[in-house]
């Protein structure tokens, strides 16, 4: 779709740049195209093109995050105009870092990075007990669990969050990511876990298409 | 202060001179390699069931070169305190945080910049403490120095947190550039006394991670704009007051090791294993920094066997040393952990010291290959 403020947007948003996308987003929906079209071929096409650049490695987080950044951004104002009965709403995703770990910034980036492919993110925090993973799965409709660990002597505790959640029959209905700086594939597959991703702008396209 | 073996009694090495590891970190060291673990790589409290198993092995293969940690200024006071990273009342996040809420390191210290900009420009002030350093000892003929963790970017997130400050960058570029400013006559003044005759060190330590597991955090022209001239201004100057720059930095760093060696950085830790490729890293470097190569934390040393914790020692003096020359000294990649079995610690310390007394008494080092060439250490 060729539209000069469409354009303009792709390039703004990759930028981070907010208030233009905030008032580029306003224009577009002005000039009478369609909200999914500013989505589509705005906001979503710039976050795609950084994602493309992420993978080859010509940009790195702060790039990543300005851009999500300003996404949400356009996202806030778009929002009103994409009620919609055809669109089902993203799933609701429980983040943490595990049981003796305080180490939250690998966390809280995927967490932004899921938040700017429109999931909703419920966030634990650090430290978190089994129990607290399987309560708030207990209390909510989340599809996803998210776990967290940099140490390697607090990524045990993945697996007693599984199975946890085994104990509780609640295994069927959630879709279990693990990630961290010391944890691996073989690791994740050991655990039984179903997504391992080494990087946050990865994990969160992988959930998207496996969630679609 | 000659170096006097006697005060060593358990040891089971001959303890290297501070000239001779002098040497090493000049390319022109004659002895065995150092071993440089420090106070920050292994903190006792955190393994009380093994106390004195640590301590006799602490004996048996002391440090060749002592880093004594500095006294750290709290992270939050009151107005009026002059040892504190802020004195903005009322600033501390925790303090706000809501009944059972947790909170993790990067959300712990972060502040706005509206907050930031009420700090009193000159604390923490290094003159303030009674001891700018830890579990001070007198000069034994060691090598010695003091370790000041969070140079640059490792400061400016514990202060606005890492999501933000990586977005500065882009959207605070001249409050991030004022910032390092302000740190940077801070640590002045920490070489200024680190160097004077009260403490007379070898060398200051910092460390600044900068590196993820599969790429830096940060592209080389963040670098190069913010943290570069930073850095080279404080190397400069520890230079200037005649001591060496040592710098942990984890993850992979690799396109930001050309500047590190342009601005005359003395020694480089730990070429973390698995983020970057160490022969090559070895092989373009290795004649213009000394390495402060460190064992792989995360597989090798608590999940490996105690026989892959030889070989992986062996690999890295066959990469990292030369003898005859030096340009490198050992210690662990990061924290030696409590699930690093005792069987591991011992073999480690152990090799570090036979495997490094063979190759300088040899005249060459040999062609080990790492164990994770031919197996996959897990869990």
């Amino acid at each position: 779709m060729d539209n000069p403020i469409l354009n303009e947007l792709v390039i703004c948003v990759t930028r981070g740049k907010v208030k233009d996308v905030d008032r580029l987003c306003r224009e577009a929906l002005d000039s009478g195209i369609n909200a999914f079209d500013v989505l589509d071929h705005g906001l979503l096409l710039a976050m795609q093109g950084v994602a493309e650049r992420w993978k080859l490695g010509t940009v790195f987080i702060p790039e990543v995050l300005i851009a999500a950044r300003a996404l949400n951004a356009g996202l806030a104002v778009l929002e009103p105009h994409l009620v919609s009965n055809t669109m089902k709403p993203k799933a609701k995703v429980i983040i943490g870092t595990v049981k003796d770990d305080l180490h939250d910034i690998g966390k809280n980036i995927v967490a932004l990075m899921l938040k700017s492919h429109g999931f909703e993110c419920i966030d634990l925090g650090v430290d978190v007990a089994p129990e607290k993973f399987v309560e708030a799965l207990k209390n909510s409709d989340a599809q996803v669990i998210c776990m967290s660990a940099l140490l390697t002597t607090s990524m045990i505790h993945f697996k007693e969050v599984i199975e946890a959640i085994k104990a509780a029959g609640l295994r069927d209905r959630v879709l279990i990511c693990v990630g961290g700086a010391p944890v691996t594939e073989t690791f994740a597959l050991q655990i039984e876990a179903d997504i391992f991703e080494s990087d946050a702008v990865t994990f969160a396209e992988r959930l998207e298409k496996r969630l679609a | 202060m000659p170096l006097d073996q006697s005060k060593f009694p358990k040891a089971k090495k001959n303890i290297l001179s501070r000239e001779e590891v002098k040497a090493i970190i000049r390319g022109e060291g004659k002895t065995r390699p150092a071993q440089v673990v420090t106070p920050l790589l292994f903190v006792p409290e955190e393994q009380p069931e093994r106390e004195a198993f640590m301590k006799n092995l602490f004996e048996e293969y002391p440090d060749d070169a002592v880093f004594f940690e500095y006294t750290r200024p709290a992270n939050f006071g009151k107005p009026g305190d002059r040892y504190v990273w802020c004195d903005v009342e009322g600033a501390d996040p925790m303090t706000k945080l809501a009944p059972g809420a947790t909170i993790g390191i990067d959300e712990k210290t972060a502040l706005e910049w509206d907050v930031i900009k009420q700090i009193t420009r000159d604390i923490p002030d290094p003159y303030y403490p009674k001891s700018l350093v830890q579990n001070y000892f007198e000069d034994d003929g060691r090598y010695r120095g003091i370790f000041w963790t969070r140079l640059s970017f490792e400061r400016l997130w514990h202060f606005r947190g890492m999501s933000e400050t990586l977005m500065d960058f882009y959207l605070n570029p001249d409050e991030i550039k004022d910032l390092l400013d302000r740190l940077k006559h801070i640590l002045f003044k920490v070489i200024d006394r680190a160097s004077s005759d009260e403490y007379k060190f070898d060398a200051i330590a910092f460390t600044d991670d900068i590196g993820m597991q599969d790429r830096p955090f940060f592209s080389e022209d963040i670098f190069i704009e913010f943290l570069k001239p930073h850095y080279k201004e404080i190397i400069d100057y520890a230079h200037a007051h005649g001591l060496d720059v040592w710098l942990h930095t984890c993850g992979n760093v690799e396109p930001f090791i050309p500047h590190l060696v342009e601005m005359g950085l003395d020694v480089l830790h730990p070429i973390q294993k698995y983020t970057m490729d160490e022969k090559k890293i070895a092989d373009l470097y290795g004649d213009k920094l000394c390495f402060w190569a460190g064992m792989e934390v995360q597989r090798i040393l608590p999940f490996g066997t105690p026989e892959d914790v030889r070989e992986e020692m062996r690999f890295l003096m066959d990469t990292y040393y030369k003898p005859g020359h030096g340009h490198a000294v050992f210690a662990s990649g990061n924290r030696l952990g409590k699930d690093i079995s005792s069987e591991n610690m011992a073999a480690f310390f152990e090799e570090m010291y036979l495997y490094g007394e063979k190759i300088s008494a040899q005249g060459h080092a040999e062609d080990h290959k790492s164990p994770t060439s031919y197996k996959d250490i897990h869990p």
